[in-house]
């Protein structure tokens, strides 16, 4: 993590927040708190793209099923997708 | 083209193909490696980052670093990529665009990009944001494919980068020129004495 920085604006340091953990972190999010974009981590991998390369249909449903979890500002007004209050 | 329809493509390529890859291209990958690591030293506190990991066909050569970071576009080949890494130390995979690293400045002591600028839309600016990642006495290795670059072409995109090549691999067993840059003249550099570019 001390190495992490958006790849966008370069800001860091990133905020974590785990979800599931078994010896790695298995499902998380990555924070940027300048821009407020997040960063799923799925299988273990922090996925870490530009906006344009993000697929909407995936990171819907995972901002969803994590909801609870994530900080209200990421959930409604987090990019490059958040959901409707 | 648009630069994202292009990376969308080269993503999905690599998805699609990714249980091919190691079939494809460990071959190929392996004489890369070894062209390259002739030309530096991993230490135990060698920072590495590995960008276009693919499967992590690298990794098992950089076992001595005290981390490996690989970035790759498809995530699909990082999954293979994990298994790979499972009996390694310290190994960490990030999914990312290596136009857009998700790095701090200065953070690796050795950077490699094989057989990655090819698949860029524009080489120069992947080069300069592998220079900024990379420690001011960072060894960076990047190969060019010789049916993409001709040597002259690639020799001047380096150093329209900023980057110093200190030592080039040509061989006719290579599919690629294997380059050992530096961010800055290599007069400055902490473990080299070679200049012979």
């Amino acid at each position: 993590m001390e190495i992490l920085a958006c790849p966008i604006d370069k800001y860091h340091p990133l905020e974590l927040h785990v979800f599931e953990e078994k010896d790695e972190i298995t499902e998380g999010l990555i924070v940027c708190p300048k821009c407020l974009r997040w960063y799923p981590i799925r299988d273990e991998i922090p996925e870490m793209l530009p906006d344009e390369l993000r697929k909407e249909a995936e990171d819907l449903p995972f901002l969803k099923k994590w909801r609870e979890k994530i900080p209200e500002k990421i959930v409604f007004e987090g990019k490059p997708f958040s959901l409707k209050r | 083209m648009n630069k994202w329809s292009q990376k969308r493509r080269t993503m999905r390529r690599y998805d699609l193909t990714a249980q091919l890859y190691d079939a494809r291209y460990a071959e190929e990958q392996t004489l890369k490696y070894r062209a390259a690591l002739e030309q530096l030293r991993i230490t135990g506190d060698s920072r590495v980052l590995d960008v276009g990991c693919g499967t992590g066909l690298l990794f098992s050569y950089v076992t001595e670093a005290a981390m490996v970071v690989g970035v790759d576009l498809s995530g699909k080949l990082l999954i293979q990529a994990k298994e790979r890494a499972r009996s390694l130390r310290n190994v960490h995979l990030v999914q990312a665009d290596a136009d857009y690293l998700p790095f701090r400045d200065d953070s690796f002591s050795a950077v490699f990009a094989f057989t990655v600028l090819q698949n860029m839309p524009a080489p120069l600016e992947t080069l300069r944001e592998i220079k900024r990642v990379a420690e001011f006495t960072a060894s960076i290795v990047v190969s060019g494919l010789k049916k993409a670059f001709a040597l002259h072409a690639f020799r001047e995109l380096l150093e329209n980068a900023g980057l110093t090549a200190i030592s080039l691999k040509d061989d006719d067993m290579l599919k690629c020129y294997v380059v050992l840059v530096f961010k800055r003249s290599c007069h400055y550099h902490k473990n080299f004495a070679i200049n012979q570019a």
